[in-house]
């Protein structure tokens, strides 16, 4: 795939702005979708604008410059315009495939913001952009987990790299180990083996960055041997549904998010949920988790002319219209906590609004990550939450520092983090 | 390459400061994307980008920039948010005015009306005004258009529009930077007391700067309007059904959704005389059936899959019958109990006959006739198209109007250059329960030369027949560009007031839009009486259509 090959689907773009805008909003102050157009102002900082940009390039009408690097890389690749697209458009434009292939070309012209070099670099050498491959496994420490690499499990207990690396999400993963083990399921980690999966290069445009690290993964998942993939990280999740597929490649197991497979064991009977709380609790559905993580499925096909007029995908192509994300799990499992009012944010599930926390953008334009938090925590406390919940590391460490510095009256929970405060633990 | 000199660029920034103001090619380009069938439909990129783009953040921020153009005599033009095929400069190196910092929004719900700037959304008026029991017109444009650009530029008529009325009708007060860059306030606004008409003593300014159409950018710059809301018995949040994209809006007790249809236009015409004098529904709507085809189905791949194997539903059928689209509204149980009484009296005196919908479809559809969300949804079969005299006249119309645009789509739809369905894609309501709006309003793919100009084909010949025929099919209400010279001496010469308009208030033609009448007649409109009286003869049929593709290259 590349640029050139978006050009039919880019021409069918309307300027409509709808990838700007929830399709019917409740507010006026929460009714934006587009973290990027908020921060930017100008239409090229949308989605539709970007569109335009990469169109622009492929008509040697837009020439590189801080703006355009700018419009293009502040931005989180949430995928909310993607979705609002084809809300309007269907399977016209497919918005979120031509912005991969702008950055894909992009950086490869090197044009890409400078402080992705560094993030470039540690990636290659030490398999993750947050700290040292040996400093990995830092949180397990002291636990006794079966290093999957040495011996053979059923489930393979993927960690990803925030959870990793933040030591504040240390207490989650060593919940969740706590869960797995009372429930009996005979898991393992890989350790200091484990590398970044890939998403976030890939999100960045540096494909083959992103084809490498997928690739170790994969081996790593195939030599375990386990028929079950676990990941505790929302943006692998993602990574694995919606990035591998468009690298051309498949995972041969199972592959579940840590909610999911708790709530199996939850309903299996195989662990019980014993929490209270009378908090007003609202759950922050993160990108990744949510329309990012509905499965891409790869299509070789063409446009044809129907009733003389009519484009249409010839052989029908699965289109994502960011409802097949992982929406209901994580709010069953909230709702389990005895006490607690649940309350929703205007905008949830596939019109969930990005917390700025995603694709690294946070790295090249922290003040436009801090925006997207802030109008997030602002609509937490609009409808009437005293705790956020999120069930990506990511989000979680994002929207709490951000929280803090606006000192705002609102606790931000991982949701395995707020269950653990709760009940201390799980009984099985 | 940007057109302006550095000279202006500085004195922009020094007015809105350099983050306000952007010149970078990309950014231009994203100014010169015309993305919908129109005039230059089969180009995406018109190759008329602007000079610069600024975001101002307020009224005098808007006159400064207006009066710096008008010191170095350089075009502007004014944009809201950029939907449809006329957002772009009419001369590549105008100033693009980009109002999307100025949203301000504040609701009089004691007096029905919002003040409301060019950046607020009709979604955003419509869930603020819901909260205080009120609602907004929507125009088809749906959600993301901006009722100020509507209401003061560009048409104005919509789905709703039999309670929410039309935005010319709509719009009371207004504030407005004059082509030469005058802060102008109409209307009690002007009196400097509440926003609350638009028209003082002398002649009503509404007409002078808008009419049925709107100056399309051609007259200054819109800064602030007052805006009729209308009363809403429905909830003061919507509740939505269904998911992306097949979104409806939970219908409450006291709101009843109706698919009726008749089995002619002579006796839907007649049926609705009776329900516009029972005044007991709250919308009424015709979308074409296949237009409902596509709302209820995901992908265009699946519309034509449906619509193959016979799959479609009653209600997106070509043999659905003639017929509305109805929501009844009430406050009380009693009262939707005596609106639906009246509803089946007439339906059953007129020989109506109720088209079986599902549950899903009714709220799908009565999101629709509310906020329009799913029409920009029907319209991604093409992208391209073309449409007919839109008629704001008598419900006594309709019958010759469907049939006469029908037959002037026979020939194009022969020559595959409308979507086959169905010569039927008749939109239609009413304005405050009695003007009668209808476009029938084919599509085609946007990138195909021939159909692009075989749809504006048929949109000339459709005004043409209106000119001919002196007024009983009623009014074309499209007369953008030279549209105007061409068939404004039909209609009252509307052209020579237009002009003398744009002339007198814009001396010296910087209001760059294209759209609206220029100081001149062109040579178009200048040899239009002679050759509009061959030009439509099957004889000149090549060369009318010659035209059209160079008109669409
Ligand atoms: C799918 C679709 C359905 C539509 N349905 C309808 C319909 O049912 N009824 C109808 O009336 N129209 C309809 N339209 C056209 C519609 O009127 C415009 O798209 C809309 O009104 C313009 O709002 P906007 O914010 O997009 O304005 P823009 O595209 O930004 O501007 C439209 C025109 O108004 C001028 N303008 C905008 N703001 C100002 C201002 N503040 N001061 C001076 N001039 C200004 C611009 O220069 C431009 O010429 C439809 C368009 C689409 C694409
Ligand atoms: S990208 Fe899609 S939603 Fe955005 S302006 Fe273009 S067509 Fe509209
Ligand atoms: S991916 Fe997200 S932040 Fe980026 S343009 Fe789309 S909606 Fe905006």
């Amino acid at each position: 795939m590349s640029l050139q090959d978006r050009r039919e689907h880019m021409e069918r773009c309307t300027r409509c702005s709808q990838c700007k805008w929830v399709p019917i909003p409740a507010s006026k102050q929460f009714s934006s979708i587009c973290p990027s157009i908020e921060y930017g102002s100008f239409h090229a900082y949308s989605g539709g604008g970007k569109n335009i940009t990469a169109y622009a390039m492929l008509e040697n009408k837009a020439s590189y410059s801080g703006d355009l690097v700018r419009s293009v890389y502040a931005c989180t690749m949430c995928g909310a315009c993607d979705t609002m697209c084809k809300f309007l458009q269907g399977e016209n434009v497919d918005l979120l495939s031509n912005l991969y292939e702008l950055r894909a070309r992009i950086a490869s012209d090197g044009q890409a913001p400078k402080v992705y070099d560094d993030l470039r670099k540690q990636l290659r050498e030490e398999g993750t952009f947050l700290g040292k491959r040996h400093e990995r496994s830092r949180w397990a420490q002291g636990l006794s987990i079966k290093d999957i690499t040495q011996r053979p499990a059923d489930v393979f207990l993927h960690v990803g790299c925030n959870n990793a690396y933040d030591a504040s999400r240390w207490r989650e993963l060593t919940f969740i180990v706590s869960l797995l083990d009372k429930a009996g399921i005979d898991f393992g980690i890989a350790f200091d083996a484990e590398v970044n999966s890939g998403g976030v290069a890939f999100d960045l445009g540096f494909q083959e960055d992103a084809r490498q690290l997928a690739e170790q993964t994969l081996a790593l998942f195939r030599a375990s041997k386990a028929r079950t993939i676990v990941t505790c990280s929302a943006d692998s999740y993602a990574t694995f549904r919606n990035i591998y597929p468009r690298l051309g490649l498949s995972i041969e197991a199972d592959i579940l998010h840590v909610t999911q497979f708790v709530s199996s064991l939850v309903k299996e009977g195989r662990l019980k949920i014993d929490a209270r709380s009378s908090e007003t609790l609202t759950y922050h559905d993160a990108c990744r988790l949510g329309r990012l993580s509905e499965p891409f499925e790869p299509w070789n096909g063409s446009r044809i002319k129907v009733l003389e007029q009519l484009s249409v995908q010839d052989p029908p192509q699965r289109v994502r219209f960011g409802v097949g994300g992982h929406y209901e799990v994580p709010r069953d499992l909230l709702a389990q906590i005895r006490g607690a009012e649940i309350v929703e944010m205007e905008r949830n599930r596939e019109y969930s609004y990005c917390c700025g926390a995603g694709g690294a953008a946070s790295k090249a334009y922290p003040e436009f990550a801090q925006m997207a938090a802030a109008s997030r925590l602002d609509e937490a406390v609009a409808a009437g939450a005293t705790t956020l919940v999120t069930a990506s590391s990511t989000c979680t460490s994002h929207l709490a520092t951000v929280a803090e510095q606006r000192n705002m009256p609102l606790k931000v929970k991982g949701l395995f983090e707020l269950l653990a405060d709760l009940t201390g633990e799980m009984s099985s | 390459m940007t057109l302006l000199s550095t000279e202006v660029f500085n004195e922009l920034c020094t007015i809105l400061g350099a983050a306000y103001v952007n010149r970078d090619d990309n950014f231009l380009a994203s100014h010169d994307w015309v993305g919908i069938g129109g005039s230059s439909a089969t180009k995406t990129l018109l190759g008329n980008p602007p000079g610069a783009i600024v975001l101002p953040s307020s009224t005098e921020e808007v006159a400064a920039v207006v009066k710096t153009c008008v010191k170095h005599g350089i075009k502007f033009k004014a944009h809201s948010t950029g939907y449809g095929n006329l957002a772009g400069v009419g001369t590549a190196g105008s100033v693009c005015i980009d109002l999307r910092r100025m949203n301000r929004l504040q609701i009089d719900a004691a007096n029905q009306m919002a003040i409301l700037e060019p950046y607020v959304t009709a979604g955003q008026l419509l869930a603020e005004a819901r909260k205080v029991g009120l609602f907004c017109h929507v125009i088809g444009a749906g959600p993301v258009h901006s009722p100020l650009a509507s209401a003061t530029s560009f048409c104005g008529v919509g789905l709703p529009g039999n309670f929410t009325s039309n935005n010319a009708r709509n719009l009371l007060s207004l504030e407005w930077v004059t082509p030469m860059g005058e802060i102008v306030r109409i209307g009690s606004a002007g009196s400097g007391e509440d926003w609350f008409t638009g028209e003082g003593p002398g002649p009503g300014f509404r007409g002078i700067l808008r009419g049925v159409l709107g100056s399309l950018g051609g007259l200054g710059v819109f800064t602030k309007i007052g805006y009729k809301l209308h009363p809403w018995s429905g909830p003061q949040k919507m509740e939505l059904t269904g998911r992306n994209p097949l979104l409806g809006m939970r219908l409450p007790p006291n709101f009843k959704f109706h698919q009726v249809a008749w089995d002619s236009w002579e006796a839907m015409s007649a049926a609705t005389f009776e329900f516009n004098a029972a005044n007991i529904v709250t919308v009424m709507t015709r979308v074409p059936p296949d237009c409902i085809g596509l709302m209820l189905t995901q992908t265009n791949r699946e519309y034509y899959d449906s619509f193959k194997s016979g799959q479609l539903p009653p209600v997106a059928r070509s043999d659905a019958g003639y017929g509305w689209s109805m929501l009844l509204t009430a406050y009380s149980d009693e009262e939707i109990k005596y609106k639906e009484e009246v509803f089946d009296a007439i339906v059953h005196r007129t020989g109506g006959r109720e088209v079986p919908t599902t549950q899903e479809e009714q709220e799908l559809l009565a999101l629709t006739l509310t906020t329009s969300i799913h029409v920009g949804r029907s319209g991604r079969r093409g992208m391209g198209g073309g449409t007919s005299m839109g008629v704001l006249d008598s419900f006594a119309l309709l019958p010759k109007v469907a049939k006469l645009t029908e037959e002037l789509m026979e020939d194009p739809l022969a020559k595959g250059w409308m979507i086959n369905a169905h010569p039927d894609q008749n939109w239609m309501w009413p304005s405050e329960g009695r003007h009668f709006w209808t476009e029938n309003a084919p599509n085609c793919d946007r990138t195909d030369l021939e159909a692009t100009a075989g749809n504006m084909e048929y949109t000339l010949a459709s005004f043409n027949k209106a000119d001919q025929r002196g007024g009983d099919v009623g009014i074309s209400a499209f007369l953008i560009g030279d549209a105007a010279d061409l068939y404004g001496p039909g209609l009252g010469h509307v052209n020579d007031w237009m002009r003398k308009t744009k002339n007198a208030f814009d001396p010296q033609n910087l209001s760059d839009s294209k759209a609206y009448i220029q100081p001149e007649m062109t040579t178009v409109a200048k040899v239009w009486p002679l050759a509009k009286k061959f030009l439509f003869r099957p004889a000149f049929k090549s060369v009318l259509h010659n035209a059209m593709k160079r008109l669409v290259t």
